[in-house]
């Protein structure tokens, strides 16, 4: 098996080939590193999303099981909805805030090939990733302006001068390695 | 080296020469002592004869030992015998007729296919090739969202009466004008 480490040592050695250029149809080489549209950033916060709604349902059954077989049986009583939704929002915003500091990927947007990235092109700063994800949250509608915006952004993206790129590969081109 | 053909001629001589003397001299009794000069003559000569040959032989046996290997190497030297075993020998026949199973049961068959195994990296082929299966599918779902992107961004921008389109460029390539 082979490490990241000894495979990035391969890869710059030129040993292996750079996935870059295997992985990605002919077709869409050209649009790398383009701005990417709504469909695309619409199925990866749905994506994004689907995944936090999994993890809080899984977190209510073990909570459930957890109070079933520990608390005292008058007492049993789980939490009223709205914490689950609260909790599900605190999740998100942390998981989205973690994904776009770290790597510019979540899980929908590594599935879509796009990256978020700050107007230089490199990775979004703690501060900004936080602040873009909580802006995303309070005001989801803010995404539709991609369709109007000239440059592909959504109302959050115009704020904070970030970008919502195409890249479906993850090389050392990217700004996490590179950073 | 001798060649193998020459030596059972000469222990044939040999064994004429050791049956002649004694019919000479025992066996025929004769009163004709002119006869039995004649014969001991014989048998003299035979003797020496015998002698002779086999001082002959010995000596021709081991001047043939050293020539015979410098010669027929000299000779081989001179010869392209794989050219010649190429034109003259069928090796397909033989081939045809060696015992393959002997040969492959002399073959450890198993160690053979685990180095082979080990060289080409089996498990990193397969790695591949469903990775590949899985990036296809991955670039199919990516492709159509794309072309759906641009597919409203195109109806968009004609709504708008945007003639130039978008500005979609990487921000990392002359993106001045493009934060709005």
């Amino acid at each position: 098996m082979t490490s990241f480490e000894k495979f990035r040592q391969q890869l710059a050695a030129g040993e292996v080939r750079n996935p870059a250029q295997v992985v990605i149809p002919e077709k869409a080489k050209p649009k790398q590193g383009h701005r990417s549209g709504i469909v695309t950033r619409a199925i990866a916060v749905a994506i994004d999303i689907s995944v936090v709604i999994i993890v809080m349902l899984i977190n209510y059954g073990l909570l459930w099981l957890f109070l079933l077989l520990v608390a005292p049986i008058h007492l049993f009583e789980m939490p009223a909805a709205s914490w689950f939704f609260l909790a599900g929002f605190v999740l998100l915003w942390a998981y989205w805030t973690a994904a776009w500091a770290l790597s510019g990927r979540t899980l929908g947007n590594h599935l879509m090939g796009i990256q978020v990235v700050d107007y230089k092109g490199a990775r979004l700063t703690w501060p900004l990733s936080a602040l873009r994800s909580i802006l995303s949250m309070v005001f989801p509608i803010g995404l539709l302006w991609v369709v109007v915006s000239p440059t592909n952004r959504s109302i959050q993206d115009t704020i904070l001068r970030t970008s919502v790129v195409h890249n479906w590969s993850v090389t050392l081109d990217d700004p996490f390695v590179r950073g | 080296m001798t060649i193998p053909g020459e030596e059972p001629e000469q222990v044939a001589k040999q064994e004429v020469v050791l049956v002649v003397n004694p019919l000479s001299s025992s066996k025929m009794q004769t009163t004709n002592p002119l006869i039995e000069l004649v014969g001991v003559a014989a048998g003299l000569i035979g003797a020496v004869n015998s002698v002779i040959e086999q001082t002959v032989v010995a000596g021709v046996t081991a001047a043939l030992d050293r020539v015979v290997p410098i010669a027929v190497n000299s000779v081989v030297d001179r010869m392209d015998l794989t050219q010649i075993v190429l034109d003259r020998v069928d090796i397909d026949a033989i081939v045809a007729r060696a015992n393959m199973n002997e040969i492959i049961n002399r073959v450890p068959m198993i160690d053979i296919a685990n180095y082979i195994i080990d060289e080409i990296d089996l498990p990193k082929i397969i790695r591949e090739s469903t990775g590949g299966i899985a990036a296809d599918a991955v670039n199919a779902a990516r492709m159509q969202s794309l072309s759906l992107d641009e597919f409203i961004n195109k109806i968009a921008d004609s709504v708008m009466f945007r003639r130039k389109g978008r500005n979609v460029e990487s921000p990392t390539n002359a993106d001045s004008e493009g934060d709005e």
